[in-house]
């Protein structure tokens, strides 16, 4: 599949690709060595320190705190999924006195930081009400009050991209809306920003290190915690744990998504194998073309066009 | 005019989009089992008129009447009144998520509450009407226009309905393809289904039709049979219109 933006190169430009190469690599290596050498010359990367990576205590202590992060993010994207879809809808209503203070209230929360959120709640929370409220649900309220608002405009992009003949046909064979909404518009509305839906669900999890300032003990205080105990000298070896640890969950999020996004693509195929899902076995194989390889190729007139050839 | 067994009946219908007069005092019937093609050049109206019969569209004044009861307005009856009139659009509409045999399903599923297992074998039947045995697993991305054509009328007639409505439904079909999806409604018309189907297709309009209904910038200009209509055209505006489309 060519590479979009990209020709092949001329000899020339091969040339010039190769000076740019090293004229970018050099001083990229020079500072990792530097880097190397300075952490080095302050004994921050004997085997010692890292050694610390293998005592049970802090190992146990860090999947504690990868589990409070997950358990914070599953609460905050659940509850965020579903407040964005409302606001969604109420952000669409043709009644003016619905839709307007909910574009408000979208474009408000949309345009304050999630660790003033945070602290709005954590703090004024008890100041309103008397009574406190735990770490855990200030934390998940401050995310899910920016998140729901973000997933809102996502959930309204992918109502007006879905064709109207859509709900047209769905309301001609007798449904109502409810089930119009559920059977036909929602599935494939999730299907179309399914990627975004997804990137929103990582930056969240990223998020929940936010209780850190509120003392929400997830996988970043935990670490925090970790190296006060033990010493600053164990911070490198600690904090690329963490660092891992969060790339190793974002990582799986990712491919979660992909996995379900191919499931959920229009011919139910999976993108690029050619592989046909089991409901398709025994037909006739559906034709390869290249749109078949982009991820989240729809049926585009191109598509059809293609097809009809076949 | 005689009153009795009107599938569809409009009295006096105005609609207006903004400033434009889209339907003039349409007054529109069709009998029961009687296979009525509205034609007429772009922007006469015709498709509205059909959009309007199930409500897609909503009319300024006027009456439509279906088997005799008024057009509901109220969203219960009105879901009800279109389970029992079927539609088939220019642009097919099927439900690109689901396999073929489950958009001829969901209906009769949710809509009607027949057993899935039910639902299923009228669905294969309707299938093989249809010509498209075979097909029930793919989604309609995998079928070319024609075929997808083809579904959505079975999908239509999977809610065995007491009229069916085609808007236009050959006109975003390549050339090769309109035969297969007119061969199919014409097999309709034979079975004595009630049909208003908008065209822009002449022949089909001579060999199909009881009726032929001229529309012409918001009003029926002219009705009468193929026959007549085609050999001799009463007004000026449908000679016009035939000697730039025959």
């Amino acid at each position: 599949m060519p590479v979009i933006m990209y020709d092949a190169p001329g000899p020339a430009e091969q040339q010039r690709i190769r000076t740019w190469t090293l004229a970018v690599a050099i001083p990229v290596l020079a500072i990792l060595v530097w880097a190397v050498v300075t952490l080095q010359g302050q004994d921050l990367l004997s085997g010692d320190k890292w050694a610390v990576l293998g005592q049970p205590d802090l190992l146990l202590a860090l999947m504690k705190g990868v589990g409070a992060t997950l358990r914070v993010a599953s609460v905050a994207v659940v509850l965020s999924l579903l407040f964005g879809l409302l606001l969604a809808i109420a952000r669409m209503s043709p009644q003016r006195w619905v839709s307007v203070p909910a574009r408000i209230w979208i474009e408000a929360l949309r345009g304050l930081p999630e660790l003033l959120l945070v602290f709005f709640i954590y703090l004024g929370v008890p100041a309103v009400t008397g009574s406190s409220i735990s770490t855990f649900w200030a934390l998940v309220a401050g995310l899910v009050l920016y998140a729901s608002a973000s997933m809102a405009e996502a959930f309204r992009g992918g109502f007006q991209a879905l064709p109207r003949g859509q709900a047209e046909a769905a309301s001609a064979l007798g449904l109502r809306n409810l089930k119009t909404l559920r059977l036909v518009i929602l599935p494939q509305v999730v299907r179309q920003i399914f990627p975004t839906l997804m990137s929103e669900m990582v930056r969240v999890t990223k998020a929940s290190s936010l209780g850190f300032v509120i003392g929400y003990t997830e996988l970043l205080l935990t670490g925090e915690h970790a190296i006060e105990y033990l010493g600053g000298e164990y911070a490198v070896p600690i904090f690329v744990a963490m660092a891992a640890l969060y790339v190793i969950i974002c990582l799986v999020l990712t491919q979660i998504s992909h996995v379900l996004s191919a499931r959920l693509s229009p011919t139910g195929k999976q993108p690029g194998s050619g592989r046909r899902t089991s409901r398709n076995r025994g037909e006739q194989p559906p034709p390869s073309n290249k749109n078949d390889e982009a991820p989240h190729s729809g049926a585009g007139p191109e598509r059809r066009q293609q097809l009809r050839e076949v | 005019m005689e009153h009795d067994s009107f599938m569809i009946s409009t009295r006096d219908v105005q609609k207006w989009y903004g400033n434009y007069h889209a339907l003039r005092d349409i007054n529109f019937t069709v009998r029961t089992g009687e296979v009525v093609v509205v034609i007429g050049p772009s922007g006469s109206g015709k498709s509205t008129l059909c959009r309007t019969i199930n409500r897609l569209e909503t009319i300024d004044s006027g009456t439509i009447e279906i088997d005799g009861v008024p057009l509901p307005v109220e969203s219960g009856p009105l879901a009800k009144l279109r389970s029992e009139v079927g539609m088939v659009f220019q642009q097919f509409n099927l439900f690109a998520h689901l396999s073929v045999v489950d958009n001829l399903m969901l209906a009769p599923v949710h809509v009607l509450g027949k057993k899935a297992h039910i639902a299923r074998q009228r669905a294969m039947e309707l299938l093989e009407r249809v010509g498209l045995q075979g097909h029930e697993h793919k989604r309609p991305a995998q079928l070319s226009g024609g075929q997808q054509q083809r579904v959505a009328i079975a999908r239509s007639l999977a809610m065995d309905p007491k009229v069916l409505l085609f808007d236009e439904p050959t006109s975003s079909l390549d050339p090769e393809m309109i035969k297969e999806v007119l061969d199919v409604i014409v097999e309709l018309t034979k079975e004595g289904m009630t049909m208003v189907v908008v065209t822009h297709e002449m022949g089909f309009a001579q060999t199909a039709a009881d009726r032929v209904v001229f529309m012409a910038e918001g009003r029926i200009v002219e009705e009468n049979t193929p026959e007549a209509f085609f050999s001799a055209c009463e007004t000026d505006r449908a000679r016009e219109f035939l000697s730039k489309v025959l």
